[in-house]
């Protein structure tokens, strides 16, 4: 099991007198490998559950369970570990540093893990080769567009190779042919690293990929038994997606046993990658 | 770490121009403090070597009345340790309207006040005497000293022939130093005064310093009636008026300082406002407050140790400036401006301290930021 939550309520006060219910009794379970899309209108409460599932929020009531640990009342330290090596995030728009090139972007969650300087840019110039950017490397995020920006994040949220994708709103600002592509580098990710992926979405066509698809309306999850249409084409070159994410996945597992012995939250993770 | 070096630096890049505004007004901070500080210091060397220089004694026996037999001049200068022993009669006077002090002296002694002639001789015989250079315009003429009723005796008026000038006490430069001096032979002052056999000033000077205060103390005791001056406290006094100057710079300084540190709060607040997505974005990935608050703090010691070091350089020249504004304003004294280490680091060090203590209110908002309260606004 990746994800639980356990009938999770999550209230907001904006102020004394006024309550907003997020979330309310909801209750869900995301098996590790598994690919799965939160659809519901806006306001419906799915990104929240996003976020407590991503501990960037924490319940009000309820518990939830990340990767085997109880992240209900985790203290902030530990979240930020976890979301540095478990957890990887692509937001709906802010998602890179503006200041840093798209390879710097990428590498930066591997030296904030301690990776060794020289392996994190060979990491990442290996991500960015799989989303087929490579030759965008020195690209400051002003001079890419809204889905080169998209496929940098998406790299970015690869590096420390997380159990967990988290994925808001991912091809909301971004054209029909781009949001394809992203589609089929999720579903490859997801096929050759077993990454679980958990993404929030309005669009039936992005919910295809899913294996399971979860509809939260006014708070409430509920589980969907529909099959929604297969995503129609596959503009990206599979096969070199398949190649790159196969040597940053054979690079991974050189770097993580040299980090395994200094990092507790490493070491497990390296028993549950496959 | 070096993650943290990375955001660090590229930020420093990104917003160079800003930063540059900032490290500008650490500069100036720097610059005023080092330069002051640095004129203030030569001020401290200068005023010490003068006295040293104008009052070779290590110790001076005063008394308001003439009443210290010069035979105690024998008996102090057989003492162990004693180098010299210098008699004098030092009295206020009045010189045309203008304050003065009379001074007799042992004229064959007169290398031992150091006194060097810009202009004329010395006296050789009774009633020549060599005036300050404040009174230089009585030279080659005659001139009449007054002396008013005081315990030194009644009223009087001595007619002196000014055949010389040496230089002014300090060279004139703080008013509080001059004395206007008039110097005459000694034994004709005692003449004049009917003082014959007695002075009422000792100057005494030791071989070795520790000898300072045991005689000082044990003339306090031979002459209770009469004051003794250490040379060191000669030195004390003329510095306590220095640090007056000081005080006054330091205002000046912390003014500045006041205003470098409100330039680097702006500065630093309005960039932690625009920063607040990226660092939001930082932590919801895993980078830790406290790696956000280095980020930031290594960009502010950055800007601030340029800032230091470039206001120090500044500084440093700016009090060679400010020595050559002070002669173009007709203050021409030989002010020592010299490199002082402690000036030096005490600049950077505050530079330091200034911009640490003017970002800390943006590093702690930036390492405190919740990231889903700004990638909330954001979606």
């Amino acid at each position: 099991m990746a994800i639980s939550l356990v009938d999770v309520d999550k209230v907001y006060r904006p102020s004394r007198d006024v309550e907003v219910v997020a979330l309310r009794g909801a209750t869900l379970t995301v098996e590790r490998g598994e690919i799965v899309a939160l659809m519901g209108p806006s306001g419906s409460g799915k990104t929240t559950a996003l976020n407590i599932m991503g501990t960037l929020d924490r319940p009000t009531r309820g518990r939830v369970y990340v990767a085997g640990f109880d992240v209900t009342e985790a203290d902030e330290g530990f979240l930020e570990a976890l979301r540095l090596h478990y957890i990887g995030f692509v937001f709906q728009s802010i998602n890179l540093v503006p200041s840093l090139t798209a390879l710097e972007n990428v590498a930066l969650p591997m030296l904030a893990a301690g990776y060794p300087r020289h392996e994190a840019y060979r990491k990442a110039r290996l991500l960015l080769d799989a989303v087929g950017l490579l030759d965008r490397a020195g690209h400051y995020p002003h001079q890419l567009s809204g889905g080169q920006q998209q496929r940098v994040a998406i790299a970015r949220a690869l590096a420390n190779m997380p159990l967990i994708l988290i994925l808001d709103e991912p091809t909301s600002n971004v054209d029909v042919a781009t949001a394809r592509a992203l589609l089929t580098l999720f579903r490859e990710i997801n096929s050759v690293l077993g990454t679980t992926i958990v993404m929030a979405t309005h669009d039936p066509e992005v919910a295809s990929i899913a294996g399971k698809v979860v509809y939260v309306r006014g708070g409430v999850v509920s589980r969907s038994a529909v099959k929604l249409a297969e995503v129609a084409g596959e503009p990206v070159d599979v096969e070199r997606v398949r190649e790159s994410m196969r040597r940053v996945f054979e690079l991974e597992k050189e770097l993580m046993s040299d980090m395994a012995g200094r990092n507790e939250l490493v070491r497990r993770k390296a028993q549950l990658l496959p | 770490m070096r993650h943290v070096v990375l955001v660090a630096g590229r930020d420093l890049r990104a917003r160079r121009g800003r930063y540059a505004l900032a490290a500008l007004a650490i500069a100036a901070g720097t610059a005023l403090l080092v330069a002051l500080s640095t004129v203030t210091f030569g001020l401290k060397v200068y005023v010490e070597g003068q006295i040293r220089e104008l009052y070779p004694a290590d110790i001076m026996l005063y008394s308001d009345r003439i009443e210290i037999p010069v035979d105690i001049v024998e008996v102090i200068g057989s003492m162990e340790g004693v180098d010299a022993v210098e008699p004098l009669i030092l009295v206020g006077a009045s010189l045309g309207g203008r304050g003065a002090t009379l001074v007799g002296i042992p004229i064959d002694d007169v290398d031992y006040f150091a006194i060097s002639l810009v202009e004329g001789r010395l006296p050789r015989s009774g009633g020549e005497a060599i005036v300050e250079e404040t009174l230089g315009d009585l030279y080659g003429g005659r001139a009449t000293v007054e002396l008013t009723e005081s315990l030194l005796g009644p009223a009087r008026r001595i007619e002196v022939e000014v055949v010389g000038v040496l230089e002014s006490l300090l060279k004139g430069f703080v008013q509080t130093f001059q004395v206007n001096l008039v110097v005459v032979p000694l034994g004709w002052l005692q003449e004049v005064l009917g003082a014959e056999g007695f002075v009422n000033a000792v100057l005494i000077t030791v071989r070795d310093k520790a000898y300072v205060e045991p005689l000082a103390d044990a003339l306090k005791e031979a002459f209770p009636s009469a004051q003794v001056y250490t040379q060191r406290s000669l030195i004390r006094a003329a510095i306590r008026i220095v640090d007056l100057l000081g005080v006054f710079f330091n205002v000046i300084i912390a003014v500045t300082l006041a205003i470098s540190g409100i330039v680097v709060f702006a500065v630093m607040a309005i960039t932690a406002r625009e920063r607040m997505r990226e660092v939001a974005l930082l932590k919801a990935i895993g980078v830790s407050g406290r790696a956000v608050a280095l980020s930031v703090l290594l960009e502010v010691l950055a800007i601030s140790v340029v800032g230091g070091v470039t206001g120090m350089a500044a500084g440093y020249y700016g009090a060679h400036v400010l020595k050559a504004l002070l002669g173009y304003m007709g203050v021409s004294f030989d002010l020592p401006i010299l490199a002082v280490p402690e000036v030096f680091v005490g600049g950077v060090a505050t530079a330091l301290a200034v911009a640490v203590a003017s970002s800390t209110l943006p590093i702690v908002r930036l390492s405190r930021l919740r990231p889903l309260e700004i990638l909330a606004r954001g979606q």
